[in-house]
C-alpha cells in the first residue's frame, strides 16, 4: 500500500510538474486538434540572414559578400578597410536592410564602394534605411555592373569618392539624401523613378538621370554641376533647382519638365536640347555669377510654353531653328528674349510700361495690348 | 498490475509534457547545425538605455557613436535635460512607436536633439515627441545636414515641432499644437506628405530652395505654408490659418494648391513668382487679405480661381502678368496697382435658361481674349 501510495503521489507530482510547466510556459488548456509546438524559433521571429563573417563572409575586396539570394539584414556599424567595399552583393533577388546602421569608409582607401552589385547584370537587389559616407568610390553602387529592376530607399549618402548612391535600368530611388559626394548625389541608368529626394553640396551633379526616368518632388540645390541633369524622354515634375553651379535643370531631348522652379544657377535655369515640351516653370536670376538663361533652348522641336522667367542674363534664348515658344512671360532679364531666325512664336508684345490704370472693381480693359491666344510678352 | 498502471500513466504524461513544451522532435534533414539565432542577431540594433546610452548633465540619454538605435519605451522628461541626445553622425534613431513626453516647466529642451555642430546622416522615425520645452525633434540649431526625419508625430512642445537644416527629408510626419513652427526645414530640403495643425507660429516654414509637395496646414497663428526663394510647392492645402495660407518668396512656384479661410490672403508672394491653377476661397476671414497677393514685381499669375476673400487678386507694385484668372464673391474682385499687364477683366455673362442639351449653344463668356480674366 505505501509504495502504491509512493508511486501515486510520484507519478502526481510528475503531472504536477507537468502542468507547471505549462503555467510558466503558456496556458494550461491545450490548444485543440493534434500536438503541435506553440512557440517560434528564433529564426522565425527573425527569419532574414544576418550580415557577418559566417554567413556572408567577405574575400579579397570585400568585407561581406553576399552571394544567395535572400533577405539581409546588419546587425551593426561598419567601418571601411583598405581594398575592399563594404559590403558586396554577387546574386540577384537580395534585400539588404541596413537597420539604420552606418557603414563608413577610411581615407586613403582606394575606389571602393560601401554597397556595391560587383556581378554584371544582377536584377531585383534593394537596399534600405542607412547610411554610407566617405567611401573611396560610391556609397551605393547598383549600377556599375547593371544591377536592374532594383530599389534604394531612405539612404542617407555624405562624402563619397564616387556618387552617392548609383543605379541601372529600371530601379526605383525613394526618400534618398545625398549630400557632398565627390561624384553625382544620385546616378541612374534609363528608365527610373526618382520620388522625395534631396541631392545637396555635390561636386558633381546633384541628381543625374538616364532616359526614359521620372523625378518628383526632389530638390537640388549647391551643387557644383547641374542641380538636375537627364537623358531622353524623361519627365520631371515638382522639383527645384536652386544655386548650382551649372544649369539648374538640365534635360537632352524628349523631355517634359513641368511646375518646377530652377533659380539663382550660374549658368541656365532650364536647358533643353530638342525635342522637348518646357511648360509651366519659375525660372528666375540664372546666370548668377556665370552666363545663362531662364530657358534655354539648343535644339529644334522645343515647345516652350506658359513659362515665367525673370531677371536673369536671358529670359529664353533659343539657338536654332524650328521650335515652338507660346505663351511666356519675361521680365527684368537683361535681354528677355533671344531667339533665332525660322521658329514659330507667338507674338512678343512689349508690355514693360503698359501704362495701365489702376483697378479697384471687378472690371478692366485688357492691358497685355493682345488677344493672340499665343502670345508672349515682356512686362 | 496498481504499479504498473501508475508508473505508465507518468510516462504518458511526460511524454505528452515534452511535446507540448519543446517544440518539433523530428531533427531537420541534413548535417546538425544551429537552427538558431542569437538575440542579438533577432535585434541587432542598440536599445537606448541608461547603459548603453547613459545622459549626461542636460540629456536623460546620449548617443555618442554612429549605428542604429531604438526605444524600448517611453520616455519622460526631467527638467533641464533632453530627451534623446545625438552627437555623433550616421544614428539612425527608431522611436519604435514609443512616446517622448516632456513635463510642464522643464526648461529649454528638446525631446530629440542633435547637439554637436554639422552633423551629417541622422534618421529619426516613428513616432511621437510631445510637450518639451523646446522643440520635438531639433536637428536644425545645430546645422544637422542630409538628415531625415520620417513618420513623427509631434505636438505640445514649446518650440517647434520638428526642426531640420540644409538637404533634409521630411516625410509623413504630423505637427499639432507647437509654440513654434510645426514644421520647420533649411535650405535645399524636400517635404511631403505631412501636416501641421493648429501651431502658434507657421505650420510648415521652408528655406529656399525646397520642394513641398502634398502637404496640409490648417489653423496655424502664422502662415500655414511658408517658403524661402526658389520653392516648389505643388498640391498642398492650407485653411483656417491665422496668416496667409501660403507665403513664398522670391522665384517660386506655387500650384495646384486650395487655399481657404485664411485671415490673410490666401496666397501672397513677393516677386518672380509663378503662381499657376490655384484655389483661393474665403481668404480674409476675421482679418483682411487677397485670395492672391502679390508684394512685389515680375510675378505671372495665371489660372487661378479667387472666390469670397476680401479682394480677389491683389498686385501691389508695377511690373506682373495677370492672364486666365477667374475672380467671385470678392468684396474687390481685382485691386492691381499701375503698371501691370493683365488680359482684359470681364464680367462673364450669365445664361437667361437652362442649358439641357445635346446640340450648341453660344457662349456668354464676353470674350474670345485668350487671356481674359473673368469676374462672375
Amino acid at each position: 500500500m505505501n509504495r502504491t501510495r509512493i508511486i501515486t503521489a510520484a507519478a502526481l507530482t510528475l503531472v504536477a510538474a507537468g502542468w507547471g510547466g505549462l503555467l510558466f510556459a503558456g496556458p494550461i488548456n491545450p490548444p485543440a486538434g493534434p500536438v503541435a509546438s506553440t512557440y517560434k524559433t528564433l529564426t522565425e521571429a527573425e527569419p532574414r540572414t544576418a550580415i557577418n563573417l559566417t554567413t556572408t563572409p567577405g574575400d579579397a575586396d570585400s568585407l561581406f559578400k553576399i552571394t544567395q539570394r535572400g533577405s539581409y539584414y546588419l546587425t551593426g556599424n561598419i567601418t571601411g578597410v583598405a581594398g575592399r567595399h563594404g559590403i558586396e552583393i554577387v546574386a540577384s533577388g537580395v534585400t539588404l536592410d541596413l537597420m539604420g546602421f552606418d557603414l563608413s569608409g577610411i581615407p586613403g582607401m582606394g575606389a571602393f564602394d560601401g554597397v556595391s552589385a560587383t556581378v554584371n547584370s544582377l536584377t531585383d537587389i534593394t537596399i534600405r534605411n542607412g547610411s554610407v559616407r566617405n567611401w573611396g568610390d560610391e556609397g551605393v553602387d547598383l549600377g556599375s555592373n547593371f544591377a536592374d529592376n532594383s530599389a534604394v530607399i531612405d539612404v542617407r549618402a555624405s562624402g563619397n569618392i564616387g556618387n552617392g548612391i548609383t543605379i541601372s535600368t529600371g530601379c526605383t530611388i525613394t526618400g534618398c539624401t545625398a549630400f557632398g559626394n565627390i561624384g553625382n548625389g544620385i546616378s541612374t541608368s534609363n528608365g527610373c523613378t526618382i520620388t522625395g529626394c534631396a541631392a545637396p553640396f555635390n561636386s558633381g551633379m546633384g541628381i543625374s538621370i538616364g532616359g526614359g526616368c521620372t523625378i518628383t518632388g526632389c530638390s537640388a540645390y549647391l551643387n557644383n554641376g547641374s542641380g538636375i541633369s537627364t537623358g531622353s524622354g524623361c519627365t520631371i515634375t515638382g522639383c527645384s533647382a536652386y544655386s548650382n553651379f551649372g544649369d539648374g535643370i538640365s534635360a537632352n531631348s524628349t523631355t517634359t519638365i513641368s511646375n518646377c522652379t530652377a533659380r539663382i544657377n550660374t549658368l541656365d535655369g532650364i536647358r533643353v536640347f530638342s525635342d522637348c515640351l518646357i511648360l509651366a516653370n519659375m525660372c528666375s536670376a540664372n546666370g548668377n555669377g556665370g552666363d545663362g538663361a531662364g530657358i534655354h533652348a539648343t535644339g529644334s522641336d522645343n515647345r516652350i510654353e506658359g513659362n515665367n522667367c525673370t531677371d536673369n542674363d536671358r529670359g529664353i534664348d533659343v539657338d536654332v531653328a524650328g521650335n515652338f515658344i507660346i505663351k511666356n512671360t519675361c521680365s527684368g532679364n537683361t535681354i528677355n528674349w533671344t531667339i533665332a531666325a525660322n521658329n514659330v512664336v507667338g507674338p512678343i508684345l512689349d508690355r514693360t510700361a503698359p501704362a495701365s490704370a489702376a483697378i479697384s472693381g471687378n472690371s478692366a480693359p485688357d492691358s497685355t495690348g493682345s488677344t493672340h491666344p499665343n502670345a508672349n510678352f515682356s512686362y | 498490475m496498481n504499479r504498473t498502471r501508475i508508473i505508465t500513466a507518468a510516462a504518458l504524461t511526460l511524454t505528452a509534457a515534452g511535446l507540448l513544451l519543446a517544440g518539433p522532435l523530428t531533427p531537420p534533414a541534413g548535417p546538425v547545425t544551429s537552427t538558431y539565432k542569437t538575440l542579438t542577431e533577432v535585434e541587432p540594433r542598440i536599445a537606448i538605455n541608461l547603459t548603453n546610452t547613459p545622459g549626461d548633465a542636460n540629456s536623460l540619454f546620449k548617443i555618442t557613436q554612429p549605428g542604429s538605435y531604438y526605444l524600448t519605451g517611453n520616455i519622460t522628461g526631467v527638467a533641464g535635460r533632453h530627451g534623446v541626445e545625438i552627437a555623433a553622425s550616421g544614428v539612425t534613431l527608431d522611436l519604435m512607436g514609443f512616446d517622448l513626453s516632456g513635463i510642464p516647466g522643464m526648461g529649454a529642451f528638446d525631446g530629440v536633439s542633435a547637439t554637436a555642430n554639422s552633423l551629417i546622416n541622422i534618421t529619426v522615425r516613428n513616432g511621437s515627441v510631445r510637450a518639451w520645452g523646446d522643440d520635438g525633434v531639433d536637428l536644425g540649431s545645430n546645422f544637422v545636414e542630409n538628415s531625415a526625419v520620417i513618420d513623427v508625430r509631434a505636438s505640445g512642445n514649446a518650440g517647434s515641432g520638428i526642426t531640420t537644416d540644409d538637404g533634409c527629408t521630411i516625410s509623413g510626419c504630423s505637427a499639432f499644437q507647437n509654440s513654434g513652427s510645426g514644421i520647420s526645414a533649411s535650405t535645399g530640403c524636400t517635404i511631403s506628405n505631412s501636416t501641421a495643425y493648429d501651431n502658434t507660429d507657421n505650420g510648415i516654414s521652408a528655406g529656399d530652395g525646397c520642394t513641398i509637395t502634398g502637404c496640409t496646414a490648417n489653423s496655424n497663428t502664422g502662415n500655414g505654408i511658408s517658403s524661402g526663394g526658389g520653392s516648389t510647392i505643388t498640391g498642398c492645402s492650407a485653411s483656417f490659418n491665422t496668416g496667409s495660407g501660403i507665403s513664398a518668396s522670391f522665384g517660386s512656384t506655387i500650384s495646384n494648391c486650395t487655399v481657404r479661410a485664411n485671415a490673410l490672403d490666401g496666397i501672397v508672394v513677393t516677386s518672380q513668382c509663378l503662381v499657376l491653377a490655384n484655389t483661393c476661397s474665403g481668404n480674409g476671414n476675421g482679418g483682411d487679405g487677397a485670395g492672391i497677393h502679390a508684394t512685389g514685381a515680375d510675378n505671372r499669375i495665371e489660372g487661378n480661381n479667387c472666390i469670397n476673400a476680401d479682394r480677389g487678386i491683389d498686385v501691389d507694385v508695377a511690373g506682373n502678368i495677370i492672364i486666365k484668372n477667374t475672380c467671385s464673391g470678392n468684396t474687390f474682385n481685382w485691386s492691381i496697382a499701375i503698371g501691370n499687364s493683365f488680359g482684359p477683366i470681364v464680367v462673364a455673362g450669365t445664361n437667361a435658361a437652362v442649358v439641357n442639351t445635346n446640340g450648341a449653344v453660344a457662349g456668354n463668356l464676353g470674350s474670345t481674349d485668350p487671356n481674359t480674366n473673368f469676374s462672375y
